[in-house]
């Protein structure tokens, strides 16, 4: 034979070596250097080289074939072995499977309520080319967003400017819309006629170029429904009732389909813009008078900030008109900002106002609740790993690489993780999110994978994350011990495992906070519900007039029913109705909120002077210059004595009569403004109020109710206890306090659950120890001793940080929610540091005894 | 049992006919000698992979040759297994080509 030996293809050798697996490799690889040894001796070097690369090439799909093969065999055996673990130990998987799908739930609806606000008015095409104008005003407190604007500048842009494609105006009206039988009160949307153009809502019956024109009405899909039930109303005609008493018959025209769900505002029925100006006989052209809303569509929107610069020249216009409300400034807002803005801006059409603290808080909370969970897995995982290290330790002796055992557990884990995410969204279907619905209204969030595509990613990334997040270091660890210490009987999993200990105390600490939360917050709603008004709204009946010169009749007509005590009259409604103006005091200028009221007013609402007198019936100057200020007002103006000072209205001076205690005419998210109030003549007033005698209320309710439908048979009466003019706002209080409490509650038990495995897990394996103490003469608490102090020292730890965490928290929170709330006492955190105490010693204690009853003898036999 | 694959079957028939001199070379050559086709030294290793991991052929080692970069040729033999797998192959085979209707082939 051949002394000198040529040598195979070193590449293709490589890359034989790589695809094939070890056992095959070293038979396989051995006939093809004999086979090329032979071909080279017979046939040279060159063709022996051929051959061994086209053979190789040629056996690679064989190869790889056979590779996969026991890929495959392998993961059927993994499977097989996660789903055994898992039911070994069906407690503390249940717990765990269960306490991650309630984080994922919350965690989802968290999402919702984040993407709800995140991609507000997303759906219209021209999003980024919109902008709605928003008026600055200046005020002594800085200044304030308004998204109300004139109404000529609408068209005054679209005019001076050609960057300027198109614009839309909006306002609102009150009026009655009448068809055949059917008489309601509709909030009528005057828009211009490009509305369909520039905005992205569907018609369902009508032509998008036809409508808005003359006096056709769009209607909305639910307006139509309530109206025409299922029919078509094209071309059916209904009177509207707008401003004055004229009823005029308008063409329906079109119908739109149902809004979308992210839509920051809504309409029922919507007109051309130039009828309102006809209905209300106002002048197009004036600058003192402001629409609700001006849209600009730009044709490119980088074209903004030339704009933007260019727009102070319509101030000048505008503060010329308008002596009482100076502007300092036009801003544009795009589309997409507005929603998300709105708490910022005063008078604008958003339905809607989501402060950045909330989603926050909500977002935060459903962060806290799967740290909490994933925390647990990996505390329970860790211990557990003690009962698998004998499977480790012979898979590894077997050959088995470290990196094919983490991706064993890693792989239990992510299917762990998977059955959990199905639990975690059945749970947020058809439990959290009907719940958030139910207890914040406005919302109506749908837990819905194939419509909501990133509703879809969350939940992908949310897979992963938590499953290598709770599942990479206990597989680490684990995959680390060797197999000789493992038969040698030499490595244990300490039991002082400093890490497992830190993860706990990070649970209590998140358990605490949330607790802190619920409790405070649960205080919270309580103060909300029961702080003082700042007058006596019980008794207290208020009737929306809807049109002027109805108070007389009706007054006179109530009055003598001898269930009253005193009627009032005013222009404005206590409770959520802000009238602004702006007057001058000591040469500066305030915005300050203004009342019109009448005679006795004061008597019937209770509100106290405090200083000086109310209007007097007697005295005739009052209705000319006598005004009464709020306590806040004379804070304002550091006046300790504030009767006889003056102040400039209009150009007009009127004197200060009096001093009423501050009272809260919104409620208590809103700090108290200073307040002006005049005396109004009684064509003006727009609401009466009546005081009836205590028991009597609902007897006066119907009398006056009664007396309505015979002065105006053809106007909704609308009358209402004033004691629930905040009833909405109180119940989301109280609503805000149940989720806080919900989450609360849930992660109080996921923390013990995460006790509850520890300390079943932990007993488990001293029971050697505990047995040997027990034949010993060990009490039952002496054990119990033991066990618990571990516990109580990390508890103690936890609980010094989590104090000062918790409340420098909630401070922030309530903060920037509520202007007007209860300061926080040591109750919360009293109380969480004892429910936590309690659950978790209840845990430890129930374990304990189940350790303590068993016979000694079983866990000492094996020695 | 489960029927063998079609190559599954090919290569331990081929084991079975090299009776002790059956490593990957020979085998191969045996494979072509029988059914005319020239297999990849993949394609011959990958049922041999499967059929020894079902049990019906066991493997042990020769002795290390430099013709074989210092490795040693890795003789497989039938066990008793693989013996009945290759009957009950048979008579499948058998059974299933039994009372064909003609196919036009004579074989003399």
């Amino acid at each position: 034979m051949n002394k000198s030996f040529n040598h195979p293809p070193k590449l293709a050798k490589w890359l034989l070596h790589k695809l094939t697996g070890w056992k095959v490799r070293y038979s396989a690889l051995g006939d093809f250097d004999e086979i090329f040894h032979s071909i080279a001796e017979e046939k040279g070097s060159g063709i022996a080289i051929i051959w061994y690369w086209f053979q190789s090439i040629k056996s690679i799909p064989s190869f790889f074939i056979d590779k996969i093969y026991w890929g495959v065999i392998m993961l059927v055996n993994y499977s097989k072995l996660a789903f055994r673990n898992l039911l070994k130990n069906k407690q503390s998987s249940f717990i765990n499977i269960f306490g991650l799908s309630a984080a994922i739930g919350v965690s989802i609806v968290s999402f919702l309520f984040f993407d709800f606000n995140y991609y507000r008015d997303t759906f219209h095409k021209n999003a980024a080319n919109i902008f709605l104008v928003e008026s600055v005003v200046e005020n002594k407190n800085g200044d304030q967003l308004w998204g109300s604007t004139p109404i000529p500048l609408g068209p005054s842009l679209k005019g001076d400017f050609p960057q300027v494609k198109s614009f839309v105006r909006l306002n609102r009206i009150g009026g009655i819309v009448r068809f055949e039988d059917k008489v309601f009160n509709e909030v009528i949307t005057f828009v211009d006629n490009d509305f369909f153009n520039v905005f992205t809502f569907p018609l369902l019956y009508g032509d998008k170029n036809k409508i808005l024109t003359d006096n056709n009405i769009v209607l909305s899909y639910e307006t139509a429904e309530k109206y025409f039930g299922n029919e078509n109303p094209l071309g059916k005609q209904i009177t509207l009732n707008v401003g004055n008493e004229i009823k005029e018959t308008f063409l329906v025209n079109g119908v739109a389909q149902k809004l979308p769900k992210n839509s920051s505002f809504f309409f029922d029925v919507l007109m051309p813009y130039d009828k309102m100006n006809e209905m209300l006989s106002e002048n197009f052209n004036d600058w003192t008078k402001d629409t609700r809303a001006t849209f600009i569509l730009l044709n490119n929107a980088s074209e903004a900030d030339y704009l933007k610069s260019n727009l102070s020249k319509y101030i000048s216009v505008q503060n010329d008109a308008n002596f009482d409300r100076k502007i300092k400034e036009f801003r544009l807002e795009p589309l997409r900002t507005m929603a998300q803005n709105s708490y910022k801006i005063l008078g604008d059409i958003v339905y809607i106002n989501i402060l950045p603290g909330q989603t926050l808080s909500l977002l935060s909370s459903g962060l806290f609740l799967l740290l909490l969970a994933c925390f647990n897995y990996v505390n329970i995982s860790l211990i557990s790993a003690s009962g698998r290290f004998k499977e480790i330790g012979i898979r590894k002796v077997m050959g088995g690489k470290r990196l094919s055992i983490v991706i064993q557990f890693l792989g239990e884990n992510i299917i762990f993780c998977m059955l959990a995410l199905l639990m975690g969204v059945l749970l947020g279907k058809y439990f959290f999110a009907p719940g958030f619905n139910s207890l914040f209204r406005g919302f109506n969030f749908e837990v819905n994978v194939f419509e909501n595509t990133r509703l879809l990613l969350f939940l992908i990334i949310l897979l992963i994350a938590t499953g290598i997040g709770s599942g990479l270091y206990p597989a680490l660890y684990i995959s680390s011990f060797q197999p000789a210490n493992i038969f040698r009987g030499k490595s244990k999993l300490k039991s002082k495992n400093r890490f497992t200990k830190t993860l706990l105390a990070f649970q209590f600490v998140l358990s605490i906070i949330l607790l802190v939360n619920g409790v405070t917050l649960i205080q919270n709603a309580d103060y909300q519900s029961s702080r003082d008004w700042g007058y006596e709204q019980d008794q207290v009946i208020t009737i929306p007039l809807q049109e002027k010169n109805r108070f007389i009749a009706l007054n006179n007509a109530v009055r003598s029913n001898t269930n009253v005590v005193s009627t009032a009259g005013s222009q404005e409604k206590v409770g959520y109705w802000i009238s602004r103006i702006n007057i001058e005091a000591e040469l500066n200028k305030y915005e300050v909120v203004q009342y019109g009221v009448g005679d006795n007013f004061f008597e019937t609402y209770g509100m106290e002077i405090k200083k000086g007198r109310g209007f007097d019936k007697e005295i005739k100057s009052d209705i000319e210059q006598s005004i009464i200020v709020n306590e806040t007002f004379a804070k304002m103006m550091n006046w300790d004595d504030p009767i006889g000072k003056r102040i400039l209205f209009s150009q007009k001076p009127y004197y200060i009569i009096g001093v009423v205690k501050d009272f809260h005419y919104v409620d208590f998210m809103w700090k108290i403004e200073p307040v002006v109030m005049f005396k109004s003549p009684e064509e003006e007033f727009m609401f009466l109020a009546v005081k009836a005698k205590a028991g009597k209320v609902i007897e006066t309710e119907n009398y006056i109710e009664k007396k309505w439908k015979e002065l105006y048979p053809d106007s909704p009466y609308h009358g209402f206890f004033q004691d629930q003019v905040f009833d909405i706002y109180l119940t989301a209080m109280k609503s805000v306090a149940k989720t806080c409490s919900v989450s609360a509650i849930i992660s109080l038990i996921i923390t013990c659950m995460g006790i509850f495995g520890l300390v079943t897990l932990s007993i488990e394996k001293r029971m050697k120890e505990l047995s040997i103490r027990k034949v010993l003469g060990a009490s039952v608490s002496s054990i119990a001793k033991l066990i618990n102090n571990e516990f109580i020292k990390i508890f103690i730890f936890s609980f010094i940080i989590a104090v000062p965490v918790s409340y420098y928290l909630i401070n922030l929170l309530l903060d920037s929610i509520w202007k007007y709330r209860p300061e926080l006492s040591y109750l919360p955190f009293l109380l969480a540091g004892v429910l936590l105490i309690i659950s978790a010693a209840i845990t430890v204690v129930s374990q304990i005894y189940k350790a303590s009853v068993k016979n000694p003898v079983d866990y000492l036999r094996y020695e | 049992m489960k029927l063998l694959s079609r190559s599954e079957e090919i290569v331990l028939m081929a084991i079975w006919k090299l009776q002790g001199n059956a490593y990957g070379v020979t085998i191969r050559q045996k494979i072509f000698e029988d059914t005319g086709q020239r297999w990849s030294i993949g394609a011959v290793y990958a049922p041999l992979h499967r059929i020894e991991k079902k049990g019906l052929v066991k493997s042990y080692d020769g002795n290390p040759v430099p013709e074989r970069g210092g490795r040693s040729k890795v003789y497989y033999t039938v066990t008793a297994k693989g013996k009945k797998s290759l009957i009950q192959m048979k008579e499948v085979n058998e059974s299933v080509w039994n009372d064909a209707p003609n196919l036009g082939v004579d074989k003399a």
